[in-house]
C-alpha cells in the first residue's frame, strides 16, 4: 500500500516555493546580465566617441603641420572679416562654426579637415605666431556637449619663409606654396 | 512513511555555484571594455604629447646651435666604395603622459647636420 502511494505522489510537479525561487535566481540572472550588457555598451559608445574627437582633431593637425611646411607666403587672417577671403590666389585654413576648413586657390568654399561625417562635434582653432619668426603655432580643441574637450597644440616651422605675416594670433591663416 | 526524491534537478549550491562562475567571466569580459576604455584615453594623452614634442622638435631644428649628441651619418651607395659621411648631432626630445596613473614617455629623435 506504502510502495503505491509513493509512485502515485511521485512530486513530479513543481511546488510554488520551487517556482517562486528559480523565478526570483532567474531575475537576478537576468539583472545581472542587463547591467552587464548597459553598461558595457555605454562604455563602449563613449570611448567611440572619445576616439572620433581625437582622430579629428589629429587629422586636422596632421594636415596644418604637413600644408603649412612648405609655405613661401604666409598670413594669420582675422577669420571674421569675410573681405580675408575673397583672394582665390591663396590657400586658406580656417575655423568656421563648427568645422576646420582647407581652401585650395581658386576654390570659393573650403572643405572640412576636422572629420566632417561627427557632426555634433564642435572644433575651435588658434593659430598664433611661435618664439621665432618663422615657427607657426597652432592649437586645435575638438569638444562635445556633455563631453571632456581634447586638445592638441604643435608648431610648425615653416622651412622657406623668413617671417609670418598678419596678426599675432586669430583662427585663420592664408598661404602660398 | 518513507518520501523518496528524484535526484535529477538542481539543488541551491549548484546554481549559486554557477552563477558564481558567470560572474567571473562577465567581470573578465567587462574588464576587457574598462581597458579598452583606458587605452582610447591613453592614445590620446599619446597624441597629444607627440604634438607637443613636435613643437618642441621644430624649435630645436630652427636653433642656430642646437644641443644634441654628436653622430656621423653613414650613407651606402651600391657599387660606391667610399661612403658619404655626414657629421652632425642627434637632438631628443621627451614629453611625458600619462596611461591611466602609469607615466609613459614619448621619445622623438631627429638627425641634424
Amino acid at each position: 500500500m506504502n510502495v503505491v502511494r509513493v509512485t502515485v505522489k511521485n512530486n513530479k510537479g513543481l511546488s510554488l516555493t520551487e517556482l517562486i525561487m528559480a523565478l526570483t535566481l532567474l531575475s537576478i540572472i537576468l539583472a545581472l546580465g542587463n547591467v552587464f550588457f548597459a553598461t558595457a555598451t555605454n562604455i563602449f559608445a563613449l570611448a567611440e566617441e572619445r576616439s572620433n574627437i581625437q582622430q579629428g582633431a589629429r587629422m586636422a593637425g596632421d594636415l596644418i603641420t604637413q600644408k603649412v611646411r612648405y609655405a613661401t607666403q604666409l598670413e594669420i587672417i582675422d577669420a571674421s572679416i569675410p573681405a580675408n577671403f575673397s583672394n582665390t590666389s591663396y590657400y586658406y585654413i580656417y575655423q568656421t562654426d563648427t568645422t576646420i576648413q582647407y581652401r585650395t586657390p581658386g576654390e570659393h568654399t573650403g572643405r572640412s579637415i576636422s572629420g566632417g561625417i561627427f557632426g555634433d562635434l564642435q572644433f575651435d582653432l588658434l593659430f598664433s605666431k611661435g618664439t621665432n619668426n618663422r615657427i607657426l603655432n597652432f592649437s586645435i580643441q575638438a569638444s562635445k556637449i556633455d563631453a571632456e574637450a581634447y586638445s592638441i597644440s604643435s608648431e610648425v616651422l615653416c622651412v622657406n619663409l623668413t617671417t609670418i605675416a598678419g596678426l599675432n594670433s586669430n583662427s585663420a591663416i592664408r598661404f602660398s606654396r | 512513511m518513507q518520501k523518496k526524491y528524484l535526484s535529477s534537478g538542481v539543488t541551491l549550491v549548484e546554481i549559486i555555484v554557477s552563477v558564481a562562475f558567470l560572474s567571473i567571466i562577465l567581470t573578465s569580459f567587462f574588464l576587457l571594455f574598462t581597458e579598452s576604455f583606458t587605452n582610447v584615453f591613453s592614445a590620446g594623452n599619446e597624441s597629444k604629447a607627440l604634438f607637443a614634442a613636435q613643437g618642441r622638435l621644430e624649435n630645436k631644428i630652427d636653433e642656430p646651435a642646437p644641443q644634441g649628441e654628436p653622430y656621423t651619418l653613414e650613407i651606402i651607395f651600391p657599387r660606391v666604395l667610399q661612403p658619404i659621411r655626414v657629421d652632425g648631432k642627434i637632438v631628443t626630445i621627451n614629453e611625458p603622459y600619462y596611461r591611466g596613473n602609469i607615466n609613459k614617455n614619448v621619445e622623438l629623435k631627429v638627425f641634424i647636420p
